[in-house]
């Protein structure tokens, strides 16, 4: 085989590399769906003892996941064609990804929760019920974060790869 | 260019299988991937259905994907991945053709450095 032959097989590898990043990306309609599940568990801490709700918060993050890795037809759920082997994205890019999911979700649920609090003040309900009342917003900041993070984790990876 | 170039090292012979450029494409896509639908192999791939479906049965026989048949959304759908067996044989391809690029490189820049060795390996 002559060096440019070689030269042009490791271009299309990585060309086909960054084709299957791309792929990997979960389309826009699945976006609401988990805004509203993460508002349902998120409000679920004023009905239900916290250790239960944290217990659920975990198992359905592991479930997403990794059950589509064991039943491929749950993909079609999220809109993804391809999902993506965790061992592609460097690991201070999962890192990153993780860290900024966790501190979107502190900060956003403690800011809620002292907001409404403080707005709650004459309203019984709100104040018995302030998971609820921040749900929606917490959900969608959070769900915001960790698009942002994802693109950025994908983009650390396809410039890794490229580098090759 | 010589000759000696387009030897692969002996520790990592090219594999024949992957010499095959739509293989080679299918392999490196799904290399990246743990599942991928049949038909974005085929569209990035560029191969009709058929022609798809025999490589990657080529590909099955020898270990390289995986193949998974389900119903998704009422219609029938493909899911391939890519085994053990198959990243191990892209990762050796792939250090093989960088042997080769890299070998060339550096006989290239020795090339440079003393333009007589042309003359010595050149043909004649």
């Amino acid at each position: 085989m002559e060096p440019h032959q070689a030269r042009e097989m490791l271009e299309d590898i990585h060309h086909r590399r960054e084709q299957a990043l791309n792929a990997a990306s979960i389309q826009g309609r699945f976006w609401p769906l988990l805004i509203l599940v993460g508002a349902a568990v998120f409000s679920l801490d004023d009905y239900l003892a916290p250790t239960f709700v944290d217990a659920l918060t975990l198992a359905l993050v592991l479930a997403l996941i990794y059950l589509p890795r064991l039943f491929p037809g749950l993909l079609r759920l999220t809109g993804q064609r391809a999902i993506l082997r965790e061992s592609f994205m460097p690991r201070y890019a999962r890192l990153l990804l993780g860290a900024a999911l966790a501190a979107a979700s502190i900060a956003t649920g403690a800011a809620m929760a002292w907001l409404t609090d403080r707005l709650g003040h004459g309203h019984p309900w709100i104040r018995r019920h302030p998971h609820t009342v921040a749900c929606l917003p917490v959900a969608l900041i959070v769900v915001v974060v960790a698009v942002s993070a994802r693109r950025i984790a994908f983009r650390i990876a396809a410039r890794g790869r490229s580098r090759q | 260019v010589s000759p000696q170039y387009s030897k692969p090292p002996a520790e990592h012979p090219l594999d024949p299988l992957l010499l095959d450029p739509s293989r080679l494409a299918i392999v490196a896509l799904l290399s990246a991937t743990d599942w991928c639908e049949f038909a974005l192999i085929r569209d990035h791939v560029n191969l009709s259905d058929s022609a798809l479906s025999k490589q990657l049965s080529t590909l099955r026989t020898s270990g390289y994907v995986d193949v998974h048949k389900g119903r998704s959304g009422g219609r029938p759908r493909t899911w391939v991945r890519c085994t053990d067996t198959g990243r191990g044989a892209l990762h050796a391809h792939i250090s093989s053709l960088q042997a080769i690029a890299t070998a060339a490189h550096e006989a290239g820049d020795a090339n440079l450095a003393d333009p007589g060795l042309d003359r010595v390996d050149g043909p004649h």
